[in-house]
């Protein structure tokens, strides 16, 4: 499938019937990779040298705004700029190495605390939501293996074939929630409610605060303070 | 988008009953064909092969021999089982004969006795892109006309597959037409003089093998003087022009393009022999990676099938009055693909192959999978430039030689000398293996250069899919010329090349590829003649 075709909103959708959902920050609470790994790998990937030295130093450069925690701290710009270093790249390449990517060093690094709650949620009968500032050539075989039912993710902008090296709007980045998941709950006739989140990192405050069954996964120190004093449930690994 | 049908096309009713009369069905294409249409088409009367009998191997055992031998059967067996010899025996039948000879070696008396014949079907023809001359117009240009005179004899329409790229030395759309008497390079001439001008020239020079290149050399200046890039397609597009000046016969002429290997019949991934690709993905798994071509050209490959699934429509055609002229059997002109995404698909695929495969080496997996190929024009000399890379090989091969001959102090030659002379008759060795495979892929880019390289051709294909667009619904799954629904990521990926790692590259590499065991009961196809006249008796 045209990687273009896919809205960077809901590049997957499998039901659509209303009820409740459980979201799932991908970044943290199912995959234990930190977000700017596949960035760098198809970087180090590229087809010509001079791709690989490019796409590796903008992932370079993205990395200070990726440390949680830190006054520079800022995810939507450091996935602009990391995966801006794909510029140039086929749509073909970015397509058949993101399911190598995926399949060699992704699928088998689910956490447990990750699994445990998806089984859960499938057990409840929840739509499955996946959010992630990873792209759609990578998130689309996590999102068919786990049989979720949706995928928020980013989408490189393509042109004849090739990146452009930008991400197309809106970037998913470290804060996911507030107006978002409003407008998707009215979309999908959804009580917030009834809905449960799982989140990694204080980015993901919003959304945990916006549904009735917020949980706070391998939580970073930030999230973990406030689950505390919010009383959200923790879970680990 | 579909072209408007000029008209319907019932292909079933255009060849029910039909007797059709075929040659070249021991090649890739023929064989294909013949399976494609005893599987879509069993209400066809009968397939008459014609079959060149071979080093003391007589035309009806060597048809038995490919035919029961061959992996393309599997959909055929599957459906039959042990049905299948009978079935085959009962619709296939065979004609020894020779097209090289005058009536395509058919004597007079068997001619007599063949039942009639309502098509003639030429798949036959050399395919080597630089034969010896002598070979090339005796099989592809003789062949072909000598063709033309049984079918005329026979009374029967004429589809001959000739090749896309006697389009020559040319740049952009080549139209579905031909102008008999002129040249790709704007010349006028005459085919029947230029074959006997070409013989002439060559009679001083045909007896001895030796001679082979001189022969070569003497056929491609008068090639290149018409515009034609290799001997291949010179002497198919004489045929060409041969067949259709001739006003005794109804010809229509298919050209595909590259063919290549099948999307889904006889199954995934078939291919047979070595095909242009199968030497361009070979030299892209080592450690090769320049590859002099223009990213922006077209690459026309077409799936054996899809050209099967051709053929099938425009003998339809020719059986109904719609065949006639020429039919590009190609992808560029509705579905393109350029050489950049090709050579990166390759690189992508060989990638995924070293991954899977587990004879790779380490050094296959770390270092040969990185290299990904790039396309670079001809006249830039990378680093890593085939020519570069043999100088220095001849540099290290001299250095090692000068070493080997020289005279070493006597400590060195009494505490190393054995080892020290082992190591530079190994290093003499290796450098020796490089330069021949240096030599090889050097002999390899200059032969494909002017189709990867030098020339863009985009071969409209708007008669073909305009047949294809006649037919009705209910034909359409199986005879549609769907070459606009090829996802070529897909196709080359996951078809093309693992199949050419399969079935063509162990050839290349000197092995054979694994094959099926022939079939029990073995089969036995009966010869033409006999069928003929068994039918008679049993008519008294």
């Amino acid at each position: 499938m045209n990687a273009a075709d896919r809205s960077s909103e809901t590049s997957l959708q499998r039901r659509d019937s209303g009820g409740a959902a459980t979201f799932f920050r991908v970044e943290g609470v199912l995959l234990k990779r930190p977000s700017l790994a596949a960035p760098a790998w198809l970087a180090a990937n590229a087809q010509t040298f001079r791709q690989r030295v490019f796409g590796l130093g903008t992932v370079l450069a993205a990395a200070p705004l990726a440390l949680p925690g830190t006054p520079l701290s800022d995810r939507t710009t450091a996935n602009r700029l990391a995966w801006a270093g794909l510029r140039d790249v086929s749509e073909d390449r970015l397509v058949l190495l993101g399911e190598t990517y995926y399949r060699a060093h992704l699928a088998d690094r689910l956490s447990d605390a990750g699994q445990r709650l998806l089984d859960q949620a499938r057990r409840r009968g929840d739509r499955i939501v996946l959010i992630s500032d990873s792209v759609d050539v990578v998130m689309r075989h996590l999102a068919d293996d786990l049989g979720a039912d949706e995928l928020v993710c980013n989408r490189l902008e393509l042109r004849r074939g090739r990146a452009t090296g930008r991400l197309a709007d809106p970037v998913v980045g470290g804060h996911t929630g507030g107006s978002w998941i409003q407008t998707w709950a009215s979309t999908h006739g959804a009580d917030l409610s009834t809905c449960t989140a799982c989140g990694h990192t204080a980015g993901d405050a919003a959304l945990l605060c916006a549904v009735g069954r917020p949980c706070a996964v391998n939580p970073d120190p930030s999230l973990r303070h406030m689950a505390r004093d919010l009383d959200w449930p923790v879970v680990v690994d | 988008m579909r072209p408007t049908a000029v008209n319907p096309l019932d292909v079933r009713q255009a060849l029910a009953g039909k007797h059709l009369l075929v040659t070249g069905v021991t090649g890739f294409l023929g064989k294909v064909w013949i399976l494609h249409l005893l599987q879509e088409l069993p209400e066809v009367g009968r397939i008459t092969m014609l079959v060149r009998g071979r080093r003391g191997e007589s035309a009806v055992d060597r048809a038995n021999r490919v035919l029961a031998t061959s992996p393309a059967l599997r959909p055929l067996r599957r459906i039959h089982g042990d049905r299948l010899p009978g079935l085959l025996a009962d619709k296939l039948a065979v004609l020894p004969g020779d097209i090289t000879r005058p009536l395509a070696g058919v004597d007079e008396d068997a001619l007599r006795r063949l039942p009639p014949v309502d098509l003639v079907v030429n798949f036959a023809g050399t395919v080597d892109f630089q034969p010896d001359p002598i070979q090339a117009l005796q099989i592809n240009a003789h062949g072909g006309d000598h063709m033309g005179d049984l079918a005329a004899a026979l009374g029967a329409p004429l589809v001959h597959v000739s090749t896309a790229y006697v389009a020559g030395r040319v740049d952009g759309r080549v139209p579905e037409t031909l102008d008999p008497t002129l040249a790709p390079s704007g010349i006028r001439f005459d085919a029947r003089e230029e074959i006997a001008a070409t013989e002439a020239a060559l009679e001083p020079l045909a007896t001895r093998r030796s001679d082979r290149q001189a022969r070569v050399d003497v056929a491609q200046a008068r090639a290149d003087r018409l515009g034609f890039p290799n001997l291949y397609t010179w002497s198919k597009s004489l045929a060409e022009r041969l067949l259709l000046s001739r006003d005794d016969l109804e010809v229509t002429i298919v050209r595909p393009t590259i063919v290549e290997c099948a999307r889904t019949f006889p199954f995934e991934g078939w291919n047979e022999g070595l095909n242009t690709s199968a030497p361009l993905a070979w030299l892209i798994s080592t450690a090769f990676r320049d590859f002099p071509s223009q990213a922006h050209h077209h690459f026309d490959i077409a799936p054996v099938d899809l050209v099967a699934r051709g053929t099938t429509l425009a003998a339809a055609a020719a059986l109904t009055g719609q065949g006639g002229g020429v039919m590009h059997l190609g992808t560029s002109g509705s579905n393109p693909v350029h050489f950049g995404r090709i050579i990166e698909l390759t690189g992508l695929a060989n990638r995924k192959r070293l991954r899977e495969d587990p004879a790779a080496t380490t050094f296959q997996r770390l270092v040969i999978s990185q290299l990904d190929p790039v396309a670079v024009p001809a006249d830039k000399r990378p680093l890593w430039h085939v020519t570069r890379l043999r100088k220095g090989a001849r540099t290290v091969q001299r250095w090692l030689r000068d070493l080997d001959k020289a005279d070493k102090p006597g400590l060195v030659e009494d505490l190393a000398g054995d080892a020290l002379k082992s190591l530079t008759k190994k290093g003499l060795r290796s450098t020796n293996d490089t330069l021949r495979q240096l030599g090889r892929i050097e002999r390899m880019l200059e032969l494909f250069q002017p189709f990867v390289h030098d020339h863009d051709y985009v071969f409209e294909n708007d008669r073909i899919r305009a047949l294809s667009a006649g037919l009705p619904e209910d034909q359409r799954a199986a005879f549609a010329y769907d070459a606009d629904t090829i996802d070529w990521r897909h196709y080359w990926h996951d078809v093309q090349y693992p199949g050419l790692w399969k079935w063509s590259i162990p050839i290349l590499e000197g092995d054979r590829p694994v094959e099926d065991s022939p079939l029990e009961p073995a089969l036995n196809l009966p010869l033409a003649g006999a069928v003929a006249i068994a039918r008679a008796e049993g008519a008294k």
